[in-house]
Parts: structure tokens; C-alpha cells; sequence
């Protein structure tokens, strides 16, 4: 935590002619190494509760279905995006049951394709299904 | 007195079928999403934000004013029936709540948390249309001076306010400054903190700023502990009404509540949590079973959700008269305003007079429907409690990319939308509250335009912050909110030291 408010600092600071930013700048600086005191001192602990284990498999297996989500949805269009997103992050959450989870994010997602585009005019990329739907 | 008339346009507008739609639209939105364990308002309102994108700013106001206070009683269940409280303010109401439900008195408690809602919404909101007025009058007499002064005392006491300390809450509050100054600068139209993405030129957008943090970063944070989290649901069982014993012993906390929770709320300090915790204290004292305090008591819950719904209407008056927000979710709000291209402030009521009071006119009917929806439909909410986990977060990030991805319609958002996701998910592995951080990024590109402004008036003179008497005193306050509770801290510790 005190590394990252502290190389974002840095980063900002080296554009900061400008008054405001550097103000900016500075807070972050010093709050980075008022926690960094603190952590040093091992003041009050950081976290709410200890993190027992991190489960990093679930954490990778959400940030993948997000970032899949993010290069797919172009492509692939919402509703195919959406439910490769669906199943990862159900997944994730431990559910074993891909078929129903992926029929959910099917039909969910086809919903909120109609509903949002027919419904309320906002455009959402078809993709592939773009004759389909 | 202007009030009345304000008020009465208001309801005529609101009253209209169309509008009544969009109201009940909102408020049915807001509790169904709201309910759902892991959404506060906060997000309900950021989800819900491109629902609103084509239709005129009216009935999308009127649709918020719904999901606004929808949202507050959907987290109450939730708080009540889980113990997983979406927001602090409802922390209170979830330790209570909860132990009430445990012993059986689910019913009674979600009905003193409802009709208590109800209530302190009621009054705070008449509150609000007699208070607002008053404080657009002032505020038209404000300069850049004043206003950034004011802005600094709004991050001052947010910081110290939110989270487990000061430092984390200021920590988040620079992160929300840092990434408001990406974008192009408002004053000279120079390109700042872009990084070569041209995507970055407007800045970084609200909506997946606060989504990113709460849905994202959440879903993370709860997906990488799941074996910890262990939730049950208490089933709600016999009639919901209350008890002649349950009335008496609610009215007064619900009484007390409001005039509580409004005042706090409604000052620029703001927030939900002391107003609730100050209820939850003055009811023990007061109470005549205090031994059931903490085993699951009425008070407990009728006096802290009073207060809260009391503080959520006080909220709206820095909002709407200053344009301050001083929660998550009030900052999402101001944040819809600019899209319609409306800046909050004391020149709001006066340009958009019949937009500002068919909002607290839907305020009102919202209310009355919330009333409606609740009490005798609470066992169709309950059902969305029972939603499994996976397939409920699945569905919550999908909404949240869609969300995300309607703002501009862009896969790049999506990627900033995972990236602020993640930091999310490090804040809340350190402690580190996140409703700062949007509070930050939604001011401070203002408090920065004001800043410059005054500094331009008085051409680089800095002594105009001082020189002024109210921005003196504003600024003064703000160093006391920031150093107060650390000299309090250090005389304590120096006296326990001597003992």
C-alpha cells in the first residue's frame, strides 16, 4: 500500500508545474510516508481481519474474465462477452454447475441486449449475433 | 414564502403519470438492487446511472430521487436479515437488526427500520424544502474564495470521518484528487496526466471510478476469501406488523432519530455513520431496557434508521444548495447532474427552479411508495437474499462492465474499469475506506477551478483565503476536523502513559 500511493506520486510529480497538481502531488508524497511510518512502526494494523489465505486462484480467475470481457466485447459482441464473463466469475465464487451458470449468462445477457437497445436507445456492440438478435 | 409555490409546481410535475412512473421505476430499482448483499447505494446508484441516459433530466431526477431512497431501505433489509451492511450507515442497524432477527422478531424490526424510514424521510424532507431556500440565499454570496474553502472542509471531514483512520481516509481522498486531475484542464484546455491515451482526455469518468471500487473491487475482495465468509440468511417468520409494546417503544427513537440524523447530515461535514452511532448511544441511555441493548432491542434499530434516513435527506441540502456532496452516493448524484449538464449550487434553484422542486416533490411521493413496497411486499424482497453468491456477483459484474462500457461505449473504460478494480481490492485489504476517493475525484476539479479563480481575482495574492471572513473560518474548521482527533489522541495517550 505505501509503495503504491508513493510511485504514483513520483510519477505525478515530474508534470507538475502547475500549482494544484503539485499540491496533489505533495499530499500523496507525505501521506505515503506518514503510512509508511506507521506500517514501520507496525502501528495499527492494516487490514480489517488477517488475511488468512488469499485465494489468488479466484482473484485470477475474476481479473481474466474481466479483461477477456474488456477485448471480447467488440469482437465478440455484449452478449457472448458478458457470458464468458458470467461463467468465470461464477466460477470463481466456486460454482461447479458451468452449463446452468453459462445458460444464466446467456439468457441474462440477451435480456439486457434487448431491454437496453430496444428499450432505452443506448447502443451496445452485437458482434457476431448482430443478424441474431 | 417561496417553499410553498416551489413545492406545489414541484408536485404538479411529479403528480404527472409519466413522472409517477419514473419515480416508481426508481424507487422499485433501487430497493431490488439495493437489497442485494454487496451493493450499497452507492453503487445501486452508479449501476442504475445509464438506465437514465435518454430521457430528460426531469424524470431522470425524479427516477433518482427513487433510487435514492429505494436504495436505503433495500441495504436495511440486507443489514438486518444478513448482517452485511452496504453502507456505514447502516453498520448500527446490522448489529441490532440482526440479533433481533436471530430471536425470531425479523418481522417487527424490518417494520420499525420501515415505517421509521418513513417517517424521518418524511419530516427531513419537509426539512429540506424550508432549509434549502434559506441556504441558496446565503450561498448566492459566495466567492471562489468561499467556495474552495468550503471544498476543503467538505475533504477534511470526509477523510476524518469515513474509515479507521485519518491517514487512510486522507490517503484515499488524494488518490480521488489525483485521478480527478487526469482529463484536460478546464481553465487553459491543456491535456494533463493522459499518458498518450486519448481516451483519457475527458478525464476519468465517475461512473467507472465508483463502480470499479465498489463492484469490482468487492467481487475481488470477496472472491479471494470466500472460505471466510460464511452468511446466513434468517427467515422472516409471522405477521410484520408491530406490536403495541414494539410501537411505543419505536416512536420516539424514530422522533429522536431525525432530529439527529437531519442536522448531521446536513451540514457540510456530512455523512451517515455519527449521526446513526449518536442515535444508537442516546437510545441506550434513554432506553428503559438498556440490558437488551446489543442482545437485539427495537431502539436500536428504529432510532439508528431514523437517523439514517434523516442524514441521507440532509445530505441532499450541501448537494443541491452548494453543489457539495458528502457521501459516495451523493457525489454519484452530482455526478448525473453534469451529465445533464447541471451544476449543483445555489444557481440551480434559481435557473432550473422547477427541476430542483420536482425532485423533493418526488422526494415525498418516493417515499410514500417506499412505504408501500415495503411493509406488506418485504417477503418478494427477501427472496432476492437467496440468490447464490456465484451467480449473484456474476450477474453484479455484468452489470457493472455493462454500466461501465454504456458511458462512452468504450472497451478502453473497461480495461480502466479492472485496473481501478484491483486497486479497489488493495484498499480494502488495507483498510483503506473508498468512499473518500470518489468524494475527491468528483470535487476536485471544482475545488481546483475555484482555487484558481480566487487566485486570479486577486491576482496570486494567497491571503484571499484568509482575508475573507468566512473562508477564514472555514479553513479554520478544516484544520481543527484534521488536527483535532490527533491532539486528542496524543493527550490521551500521554494521560494513560502517566497513570
Amino acid at each position: 500500500m505505501e509503495t503504491a500511493t508513493l510511485r504514483v506520486a513520483a510519477l505525478y510529480a515530474k508534470v507538475g508545474p502547475r500549482l494544484f497538481p503539485g499540491l496533489v502531488a505533495a499530499g500523496l508524497i507525505l501521506i505515503g510516508v506518514l503510512l509508511a511510518r506507521e506500517a514501520l512502526r507496525g502501528g495499527p494494523g492494516g487490514s480489517d481481519a488477517p488475511p488468512a489465505q488469499t485465494q489468488w486462484g479466484a482473484f485470477i480467475l475474476v481479473s481474466a474474465g474481466l479483461l477477456l470481457h474488456a477485448l471480447l466485447i467488440e469482437r465478440l459482441g455484449f452478449v457472448l462477452a458478458s457470458t464468458i464473463l458470467f461463467c468465470f466469475v461464477a466460477m470463481a465464487f466456486g460454482s461447479r454447475r458451468y452449463l446452468r451458470d453459462a445458460a444464466i449468462g446467456v439468457i441474462l445477457s440477451a435480456v439486457i441486449f434487448l431491454g437496453f437497445t430496444r428499450g432505452l436507445d443506448l447502443s451496445l456492440p452485437a458482434g457476431i449475433l448482430e443478424g441474431l438478435l | 414564502m417561496e417553499t410553498f409555490g416551489g413545492l406545489l409546481d414541484g408536485f404538479a410535475l411529479a403528480l404527472s403519470p409519466v413522472n409517477l412512473f419514473w419515480a416508481f421505476l426508481g424507487v422499485t430499482l433501487g430497493t431490488a438492487i439495493g437489497i442485494l448483499p454487496g451493493i450499497g447505494p452507492a453503487l445501486t446508484v452508479a449501476l442504475l446511472l445509464p438506465v437514465t441516459f435518454h430521457l430528460d433530466p426531469t424524470s431522470a431526477f425524479i427516477m433518482f430521487a427513487g433510487i435514492y431512497y429505494g436504495a436505503m431501505y433495500g441495504s436495511s433489509t440486507t443489514s438486518i436479515l444478513l448482517n452485511t451492511p452496504g453502507e456505514s450507515g447502516s453498520i448500527i442497524t446490522a448489529i441490532e437488526g440482526n440479533l433481533m432477527a436471530r430471536k425470531g422478531r425479523g418481522a417487527p424490526a424490518l417494520a420499525t427500520a420501515a415505517i421509521g424510514s418513513f417517517i424521518a424521510g418524511t419530516i427531513a424532507t419537509l426539512a429540506l424544502s424550508f432549509l434549502a431556500p434559506v441556504i441558496v440565499k446565503f450561498a448566492l454570496r459566495f466567492g471562489p474564495a468561499e467556495y474552495f474553502a468550503l471544498m476543503i472542509l467538505a475533504f477534511t471531514t470526509v477523510s476524518a470521518v469515513l474509515g479507521a483512520s485519518i491517514l487512510r481516509g486522507m490517503a484515499s481522498l488524494f488518490l480521488g484528487l489525483a485521478l480527478g486531475l487526469v482529463g484536460i484542464d478546464l481553465q487553459t484546455g491543456q491535456a494533463r496526466f493522459t499518458l498518450g491515451f486519448p481516451q483519457l482526455l475527458d478525464g476519468i469518468d465517475i461512473v467507472v471510478v465508483a463502480v470499479g471500487l465498489f463492484a469490482v473491487g468487492e467481487a475481488l475482495y470477496i472472491a479471494s476469501r470466500r472460505d471466510l465468509a460464511t452468511e446466513e440468511i434468517v427467515p422472516v417468520r409471522g405477521s410484520i406488523w408491530m406490536t403495541a409494546t414494539e410501537w411505543a417503544r419505536s416512536w420516539k427513537p424514530w422522533l429522536r432519530g431525525t432530529v439527529i440524523g437531519f442536522p448531521l447530515g446536513a451540514m457540510p461535514a456530512g455523512g451517515t455513520e455519527i449521526p446513526t452511532f449518536l442515535s444508537y448511544l442516546v437510545e441506550r441511555r434513554l432506553s428503559r431496557h438498556p440490558e437488551e441493548f446489543g442482545k437485539g432491542a427495537i431502539e436500536g434499530v428504529a432510532g439508528p434508521e431514523a437517523a439514517n434516513n434523516a442524514a441521507v435527506a440532509g445530505v441532499l441540502v450541501p448537494l443541491l444548495t452548494l453543489g457539495l456532496p458528502t457521501s459516495a452516493t451523493a457525489a454519484i448524484l452530482l455526478a448525473a447532474f453534469q451529465q445533464y449538464g447541471l451544476q449543483p449550487g445555489p444557481l440551480l434553484f434559481q435557473n432550473e427552479g422547477n427541476l430542483v422542486w420536482s425532485l423533493i416533490a418526488s422526494l415525498y411521493i418516493g417515499n410514500l411508495m417506499l412505504l408501500v413496497l415495503n411493509l406488506p411486499l418485504v417477503g418478494l424482497w427477501v427472496r432476492l437474499l437467496s440468490i447464490p453468491r456465484p451467480l449473484l456477483y456474476a450477474g453484479i459484474l455484468v452489470f457493472a462492465t455493462l454500466g461501465t462500457y454504456s458511458v462512452n461505449g468504450s472497451a478502453f473504460d473497461l480495461v480502466l474499469l479492472y485496473i481501478i478494480g484491483a486497486a479497489g481490492f488493495l484498499m480494502r485489504r488495507f483498510g483503506i475506506p473508498v468512499a473518500p476517493c470518489v468524494i475527491g475525484l468528483i470535487l476536485g476539479p471544482l475545488a481546483e477551478q475555484h482555487f484558481r479563480r480566487a487566485l486570479s481575482i486577486s491576482q496570486g495574492d494567497p491571503t484571499v483565503f484568509f482575508s475573507s471572513p468566512l473562508s477564514a473560518t472555514l479553513l479554520a474548521l478544516a484544520a481543527l476536523a484534521l488536527l483535532g482527533p490527533m491532539i486528542l489522541r496524543r493527550r490521551a495517550a500521554a494521560a494513560g502513559g502517566g497513570r
